[in-house]
C-alpha cells in the first residue's frame, strides 16, 4: 500500500534538469540538494520551481548540511519561496533507498512543511532517458519514508506532473553530453571555499 | 595563477584528483599536439584511467595497446589491465589480476588498493581489508581518509574521527583535514571539541600577513564550523551534551561570546555572493543576550 500525500505538485523543467546537472559535474561523489517552490496550502497545490545544489564532500556529516538548509531556507524566502523537499543523487548504485542522511533530512523537513518529498535518482533509469527520480514522501500513518509507484517512464509518479517541455530527460542528457553546460554549476560546498 | 594544460595535468597527478572529464579533454589535446617525449607515459596513464572513469574504453584501449609495446612486463601497466577488467564488469577476473600481481610482490601497493576498492560495496569487508593494508602501510593518507568516510557512512563517528586522527598526523599542514575533523566531532555531538578543531583550522587558514590574505578570507567552511559550535554551545540545552574535552580545557561562556562576535565578523567580511542570506541566519543565530 503506497503512501498518498493530498498535495498536487508540478514540476518546472529548471528543476528537473538541475539534481542531474548536479550529478553530472560530480561524477564520483554523492550530491545532495533542495527543492524550492511556491505552496498554495489553499487549494493544496506546490510548484516545485528551482533546485539548489548544497553538497558533495562529506555528505555523512552535519554541521555544513545544517548551514546549506538554513541558507537555502533563507534564499528561497527572499524569492518567495520555501524549501518543499531535497534531492540525493547517490554515486554508486546499491539500491538502498533514500539512506540514512536522505531520510533524517526529509524528516526535519517534514517538520517544517508537512507534504515535503525527496527525490533519489536511479542511475539505470538515468542512462536508459527515462525519468530517473524515484520519489519519497512519508504519509501521516509512518515515519519512514516510502516511494511512490511509478507507471511511466518518461513522467513523473502521479501526484507529481512535469513540465510541458518536450522531450525534457533527452534534452537534458544533451546538454550534459554535447555542451556540457553542467561544467559551470556551482554548490554549496564550492561556496564555502570560495565565497 | 593559470597553469599550461601539461602543469595542469601534473598537478592533478600529485593530487591525485579525481577530474576524470577535463582530464581526457587535456590529455588528448596534450597529446595531439605532441612534443612530449617520455613524459608522455604518465599523461597516457593518466588519461587512460580517466577515460575507464568515463566509460570511454576505447580512447584507455588505445593508451594500453602503446603502452603495452613500449613497457613489456611492466606490473605498472599490469594494475591498468586490471582497471580494464573491472570498468567491463569482470570483478572476478580483476580480483584474480590483483592477486596474482601481489603474489609476485607483496609490496604492490596498487594492487593492494585495487583489492580494497573492489570490496567498497561491501563497507564492513572494506574496513577490515582496509585496517589490514594500514596496519602495514601506515603512511598511507587516501588510505586512512578512506576509512574515515567508510566509518561515517556507517554512522560510526567515533572511529572515523581515529581515523582522521591518523590522517592528521601524517598529514600535519592539512587544514581541511582538521576541519573535517571538527565536522565528525559535531556531528557525534561533541561541541566542545568540534569548536577545538574548527578554530584550529581557521587558524591555519589564517595569515594576515601573506600575499594571499585576501584569497584566503573567502573560505568560510571553517568559520561556518566555529559558528554552529558555538550556537550549541551556547544554547539552552548545552549543559546536557556531552565532551570528550577536559572541563579545564573546555571553552568557558565569556569567550564563546567573543568567538560568536568575531564569528559573525569574519563571515560577513568574506563577502561574495548570497550575503543577505547570510546576515538572515546569522542574525537569527545570534542568542539572546544573557
Amino acid at each position: 500500500m503506497s503512501s498518498q500525500p493530498t498535495y498536487t505538485y508540478t514540476v518546472s523543467s529548471a528543476a528537473y534538469a538541475l539534481p542531474l546537472l548536479h550529478a553530472a559535474r560530480y561524477l564520483s561523489h554523492t550530491v545532495i540538494g533542495i527543492l524550492l517552490g511556491k505552496i498554495d496550502r489553499g487549494s493544496k497545490r506546490v510548484s516545485v520551481e528551482d533546485a539548489l545544489p548544497l553538497i558533495h564532500h562529506y555528505t555523512s556529516l552535519s554541521p555544513m548540511m545544517e548551514v546549506a538548509l538554513e541558507l537555502g531556507a533563507a534564499a528561497a524566502s527572499e524569492r518567495g519561496m520555501e524549501v518543499v523537499g531535497l534531492y540525493v543523487v547517490p554515486k554508486d548504485d546499491k539500491n538502498s533507498g533514500l539512506g540514512r542522511v536522505g531520510e533524517r533530512i526529509l524528516g526535519e523537513m517534514k517538520g517544517k512543511f508537512d507534504a515535503s518529498f525527496a527525490w533519489l535518482v536511479d542511475n539505470e533509469k538515468l542512462g536508459e532517458g527515462s525519468v530517473p527520480y524515484t520519489i519519497y514522501t512519508i504519509s501521516q500513518s509512518s515515519t519512514s519514508p516510502q516511494a511512490l509507484p511509478s507507471k511511466s517512464s518518461s513522467s513523473f509518479p502521479s501526484p507529481f506532473t512535469l513540465d510541458s517541455t518536450p522531450n525534457l530527460p533527452a534534452r537534458t542528457l544533451q546538454a550534459i553530453r554535447d555542451e556540457k553546460i553542467h561544467r559551470n554549476l556551482v554548490d554549496f560546498d564550492d561556496h564555502l571555499n570560495d565565497s | 595563477m593559470t597553469l599550461s594544460d601539461v602543469e595542469q595535468l601534473a598537478r592533478w597527478r600529485r593530487l591525485g584528483a579525481r577530474h576524470s572529464e577535463e582530464v581526457v579533454d587535456i590529455a588528448m589535446r596534450v597529446l595531439k599536439k605532441g612534443g612530449l617525449g617520455e613524459d608522455q607515459w604518465a599523461i597516457r596513464e593518466q588519461l587512460a584511467i580517466a577515460a575507464l572513469d568515463i566509460g570511454r574504453s576505447d580512447v584507455a584501449q588505445r593508451q594500453f595497446a602503446r603502452m603495452a609495446i613500449r613497457f613489456k612486463a611492466s606490473p605498472r601497466v599490469d594494475i591498468l589491465v586490471g582497471l580494464q577488467l573491472e570498468a567491463r564488469g569482470e570483478f572476478e577476473k580483476a580480483k584474480e589480476a590483483y592477486s596474482g600481481l601481489l603474489k609476485v610482490s607483496e609490496t604492490n601497493i596498487p594492487a593492494h588498493q585495487r583489492l580494497i576498492a573492489l570490496q567498497l560495496n561491501n563497507p564492513s569487508a572494506a574496513i577490515t581489508s582496509l585496517l589490514s593494508y594500514l596496519d602495514i602501510f601506515y603512511s598511507d593518507p587516501n588510505g586512512w581518509s578512506l576509512l574515515a568516510e567508510l566509518y561515517a557512512d556507517l554512522g560510526l563517528y567515533p572511529q572515523s574521527l581515529t581515523a582522521l586522527g591518523h590522517l592528521l598526523v601524517i598529514q600535519a599542514w592539512d587544514s581541511a583535514a582538521v576541519c573535517r575533523a571538527g565536522e565528525t566531532a559535531y556531528t557525534m555531538g561533541d561541541y566542545q571539541l568540534a569548536l577545538k578543531y574548527f578554530l584550529r583550522a581557521t587558524e591555519m587558514q589564517t595569515d594576515p600577513s601573506s600575499p594571499g590574505a585576501k584569497e584566503e578570507s573567502c573560505r568560510t567552511r571553517s568559520w561556518w564550523g566555529v559558528k554552529l559550535s558555538l550556537r550549541r554551545l551556547m544554547s539552552d540545552a548545552a549543559a546536557e551534551n556531552d565532551t570528550s574535552v577536559p572541563e579545564e580545557m573546555a571553552t568557558k561562556p565569556t569567550l564563546l561570546q567573543a568567538l560568536d562576535a568575531l564569528a559573525t565578523e569574519r563571515l560577513l567580511a568574506a563577502d561574495g555572493k548570497g550575503l543577505s542570506a547570510r546576515r538572515a541566519v546569522l542574525s537569527a543565530s545570534q542568542p539572546a543576550a544573557r
